[in-house]
């Protein structure tokens, strides 16, 4: 009887409720978050997803890190990712920027985007930066924040499609592409992207650009057909330019991309 | 040419009245002055004239008018050099009906185009048009036609552009299509034509995607010329 009124001996500890216990480390409070978040974001992978979530937890005094984590909690298509966004903007909000002054300024906008492509290969991330960057003592508006972030993401996958087809334009498998491929692939890309362009319909006399047509032969140059024509075209030339690694290939294909990527005014 | 909708200036409908100090009725009769451009030409050296060559065709909207009558002022021809002929007006399209019963409804709002076909003759080096309108029914307040417009010809003078070959090829053919060019891909050494291609066209799709999202709001930079210098900036 007496043992039990002793404190903080170790006998007293199972004493303790399993309540009391979980309140100590505010597992309840955890649990709740982490449920949460799998339900409004749904990841293929729960598993996957909890052990990422207790992984990053770890990361919680970087403000950039931390925000960067709820960005790739889902992917960019899903409606959920815009919260996800407001959420991250919050966090940095936090950040100190001078004297009792708290925001999201350029430097750890710049930060945030870094992290975000540190997946891609340096000279990607360098051209992309110059054209969203932001001067470091600038204040990032949510708008821009947001914008940033999901070019970003989109072209986290862009790149990963790289991937896949410089795989399949690697017909003997030996890890290089022949130069030539790749110049038509890249040409018949950036045709189409130029084609279609996104401020169509003149707001003030109402009319079109021929813009439908465009799209339509942009899709045709896209398709087997006008793809395959244009890959014959390209290996009758008889020049050997030699091969590219998947690198070079990602980065001169991520040029079309990057050309539609707005800059900053 | 048939395009454009020639230059002439319409003036106000003038109604046309019978009047006397006890009765003034509504004559349900209104004319429309229609003159062109002036063009000084070198026989007339006093004043320049209103001049059309050719009018091909007249589309206008239709508001509550019965009967429509087109009259055109030919261009004087000159006598002597000196005095200007004869001006005479001639009808050239003679009360054309616009609404199959003037009491109805029907026709009274519609468009109309009267084309070279329906000209009592070719309009040809006229200085004036004038357009009667008539109306005899007393149901409707106001009648008048909207939206007047002159053409030079009725022909579209150029064709619409040809189409593309690939975009009217015959689809029936389209898997047999597919076939042969799969194999013949194969003989050139493409093994996978179909997912270079797919995989092409969602980056694309990727591409386009980004493209639409981006943010449309200026930072707020005050940079003049690409530096940002505080002296430059303007007190406005």
């Amino acid at each position: 009887m007496a043992d039990k009124k002793k404190p903080n001996s170790a006998d007293d500890r199972p004493q303790e409720t399993d309540r009391q216990f979980l309140e100590r480390y505010s597992i309840g409070t955890l649990m709740k978050d982490v449920l949460g978040k799998i339900v409004s974001n749904r990841p293929k992978d729960p598993i996957t997803f909890l052990s990422d979530y207790f992984d990053s937890l770890e990361d919680q005094s970087n403000l950039v890190l931390k925000a960067r984590n709820i960005i790739e909690m889902t992917h960019h298509s899903r409606p959920v990712f815009e919260m996800n966004v407001r959420q991250a903007y919050d966090i940095m909000l936090k950040q100190k920027v001078g004297k009792r002054l708290y925001g999201v300024n350029g430097t750890s906008y710049t930060d945030l985007i870094k992290t975000l492509c540190r997946d891609m290969p340096q000279p990607v991330t360098t051209k992309l930066l110059k054209k969203i960057e932001c001067l470091d003592y600038e204040a990032i508006t949510f708008d821009v924040f947001k914008s940033g972030v999901f070019t970003c993401c989109v072209l986290q996958d862009y790149v990963k499609l790289c991937e896949m087809l410089f795989n399949s334009l690697d017909f003997q498998s030996s890890g290089k592409v022949d130069k030539i491929l790749s110049d038509v692939v890249n040409e018949q890309l950036k045709a189409a992207l130029a084609n279609t362009r996104t401020d169509a319909r003149n707001p003030y006399t109402g009319q079109t650009d021929p813009f439908s047509l465009s799209i339509v032969e942009a899709g045709y140059n896209l398709g087997p057909d006008g793809l395959f024509y244009a890959l014959e075209r390209g290996m009758r030339s008889k020049s050997q330019l030699g091969g590219q690694t998947l690198e070079q290939f990602t980065i001169e294909i991520c040029d079309a991309f990057l050309s539609k990527v707005k800059r900053l005014r | 040419m048939g395009d454009r909708p020639l230059h002439c200036s319409i003036k106000n409908p003038i109604l046309l009245t019978v009047e006397d100090q006890k009765n003034a009725f509504h004559s349900g009769c209104k004319v429309i002055d229609v003159t062109f451009p002036n063009v000084s030409s070198p026989e007339t050296q006093t004043v320049p004239i209103s001049f059309c060559e050719r009018v091909g065709e007249i589309c206008f909207k239709n508001y509550y008018t019965a009967y429509v009558s087109i009259r055109v002022k030919f261009k004087a021809a000159p006598e002597n050099g000196a005095e200007s002929g004869e001006i005479k007006w001639k009808t050239c399209v003679r009360r054309m009906r616009l609404m199959p019963s003037p009491h109805k409804e029907s026709g009274s709002q519609d468009y109309f185009a009267i084309s070279k076909k329906q000209f009592s003759f070719d309009i040809s080096n006229i200085s004036a048009m004038r357009i009667i309108l008539q109306q005899p029914s007393p149901v409707w307040k106001e009648f008048r036609i909207e939206d007047l417009r002159l053409y030079r010809s009725s022909e579209m003078l150029s064709k619409p552009p040809p189409l593309p070959a690939w975009l009217t090829e015959d689809s029936a053919n389209s898997t047999k299509h597919k076939l042969e060019l799969q194999t013949k891909a194969k003989e050139k050494g493409i093994p996978n034509l179909e997912s270079i291609s797919s995989s092409l066209q969602e980056l694309w799709g990727l591409s386009e995607e980004m493209a639409i999202n981006q943010s449309k709001t200026e930072i707020g930079r005050y940079e003049v010329d690409g530096c940002y210098e505080v002296n430059l900036l303007a007190y406005t």
